[in-house]
């Protein structure tokens, strides 16, 4: 069984005949790691919200493991197998502190107290925060919120994570942190789906979707998707070493210019050199 | 300016009044509110300093940041001493200005004392007990009404994420304040109507952005199988031990020497 399959979904907000998302399909297996790329206003994070069911299509279904969120009955188990986190930190903590607030997903669901210690503690720990289990949320950094905020989701056992542009109001450094926790995940077995507009955190994806007025319009590999030049028409850009290596290429160098990532890049360009 | 307001927010470290149970907190609190107008001379009124005192040491909050977080109320104290001077009725002679007396001084030095007292209390008590106790603590007391079926864990949850809130919203409107100066809005000018008016600018996006605030945060509590009706278990539970009968009784013994302080003759 697919994890998630979207099927011809069309989706408008009411009071609006313009669709956000046209007649989409996308299906994601278990443990596969999706990356939907997509300028402002592309639908991308229309999408997440149907998958979970906080947004009903207006036509098509949307089926998570199976369930559909169509199914008020089912809403429940749907959004206890599908974690979400949104991009802004501040405004996905219901608590002040870390543990507080990691505990609001599973009191929910009313999971006993001890049970909700350990979630807990292994929430915590999936992210690398066990020290910060007593502190107030408002102390972090916002690599360090945003991290709460996916034990957060991970405290429900969610079988899906969704990223909705988790990334974008972080440092650099904010970034790497959760993207690294993100791919710990992932190797562990969960089901991640990565909305952004950073090009490089598309590639550690297993597969992209590029999403533009709310069509499909690229699918496939990374590295296929990202030196396709037909991603310039949907508001996207090569990766910046890809551009770099392109440009070089161009202009004459003899070098690989199949690279996406700084270190593959300069890794090239010590070859060039050493040639002479 | 805003971000110097530090009420209502929680001081973090580990002390004797931190470990209390909330409800205890809660209920000392609003005794302690009670007595403030109960007790009537210098004597009362230094007990109960006192009890506040020893109530900050063993809390572990540095008293420079109780008297900071008196900045906010300073206008209002001003304020009433000011009108309690003036219209108090006393019946000695005038003292000064041919209007005030003994009476009045006196009397609103006390009410100074009282906002202040009362203030530090309340202080006190949001500084030593995280938002999420506090409002267990209410939440608690309150739920012998769910019986009438009133929303006490609804009203719980709405208080417990204003008060969350409070700080992320000063941020945002001391930023909004600046970028509106940055674009060349005067607030400092002109007289109260005009300074009223120019913080239009200010309060709109405000709003704007606390109700995009509340969407995020509604979608992040749906996201995370929020449902009011749900059997809901609760992490925390709240449990009483020595340390909150050894509170109760001191502040039983404040309380009772009030009494007996009040004894001693009126203003």
């Amino acid at each position: 069984m697919k994890a998630i399959e979207i099927k011809n979904v069309t989706f408008n907000y009411e009071n609006s005949k313009i669709p956000v998302i046209k007649d989409l399909s996308l299906s994601v297996d278990k443990g596969e790691f999706l990356c939907i790329l997509g300028e402002n206003g592309s639908g991308k994070s229309t999408l997440s919200r149907l998958i979970n069911g906080l947004l009903l299509p207006s036509q098509g279904d949307v089926l998570v493991f199976g369930l559909n969120t169509r199914d008020k009955a089912k809403t429940y188990e749907i959004r206890k197998s599908v974690g979400m986190v949104f991009q802004n930190p501040d405004n996905q903590m219901i608590a002040t502190i870390v543990e507080d607030d990691i505990a609001f997903g599973p009191e929910n669901l009313g999971v006993p107290s001890d049970e909700i210690g350990k979630r807990i503690d292994f929430a915590l720990k999936s992210v690398n925060m066990e020290r910060y289990k007593k502190v107030a949320g408002q102390k972090l950094s916002g690599g360090q919120k945003q991290r709460i905020a996916i034990a957060g989701a991970l405290a429900v056992m969610p079988e899906i994570l969704i990223l909705d542009e988790s990334t974008a109001m972080l440092d650099p450094l904010g970034r790497e942190e959760v993207l690294s926790v993100i791919k710990d995940l992932n190797k562990s077995g969960m089901t991640v789906i990565l909305i952004t507009h950073y090009m490089d955190e598309a590639l550690l994806a297993d597969k992209v979707a590029v999403l533009s007025s709310g069509e499909l319009k690229l699918l496939g590999t990374p590295t296929e998707v990202l030196s396709n030049p037909q991603i310039k028409n949907y508001g996207l850009d090569y990766p910046r070493p890809y551009y770099i290596a392109q440009k070089l290429k161009e202009n004459g160098l003899p070098i690989n210019a199949n690279v996406f990532t700084k270190e593959d890049l300069a890794e090239e360009l010590c070859k060039l050199f050493q040639k002479g | 300016m805003l971000s110097d307001l530090t009420f209502g927010q929680y001081y973090e470290t580990d002390s004797f009044v931190h470990r209390l149970d909330p409800r205890i907190k809660i209920l000392i609190l609003i005794a302690y509110v009670v007595f403030i107008f109960v007790a009537r001379n210098f004597y009362a009124f230094l007990a109960l300093a006192v009890f506040l005192v020893i109530a900050v040491i063993f809390s572990k909050i540095p008293f420079s940041n109780m008297i900071k977080s008196m900045k906010g109320i300073l206008f209002i104290i001003v304020i009433t001493v000011i009108l309690n001077v003036f219209f108090y009725k006393g019946e000695t002679q005038t003292v000064l200005f041919w209007i005030i007396t003994k009476e009045a001084l006196i009397f609103s030095a006390y009410m100074a004392l009282r906002l202040i007292i009362l203030v530090m209390g309340s202080v006190l008590l949001t500084f030593t007990t995280t938002p999420v106790a506090l409002t267990d603590g209410i939440e608690s007391l309150l739920s012998p009404l769910k019986v009438i079926k009133f929303p006490v864990h609804e009203l719980a949850l709405v208080m417990s994420i204003a008060l969350r809130f409070i700080p992320i919203l000063m941020g945002e409107a001391d930023r909004i304040i600046m970028s509106q100066k940055a674009r060349g809005a005067d607030f400092d000018s002109g007289n109260v109507i005009s300074r009223a008016k120019a913080m239009i600018p200010v309060l709109i996006p405000l709003l704007v952005s606390a109700f995009r605030r509340a969407e995020e945060l509604g979608d992040a509590m749906d996201s995370r199988c929020y449902s009011s009706s749900a059997v809901r278990t609760k992490y925390k539970k709240l449990k009483l031990s020595a340390r909150d009968l050894v509170a109760t009784l001191v502040s039983i013994i404040i309380f009772v020497s009030v009494i007996f302080l009040n004894g001693l003759g009126g203003v």
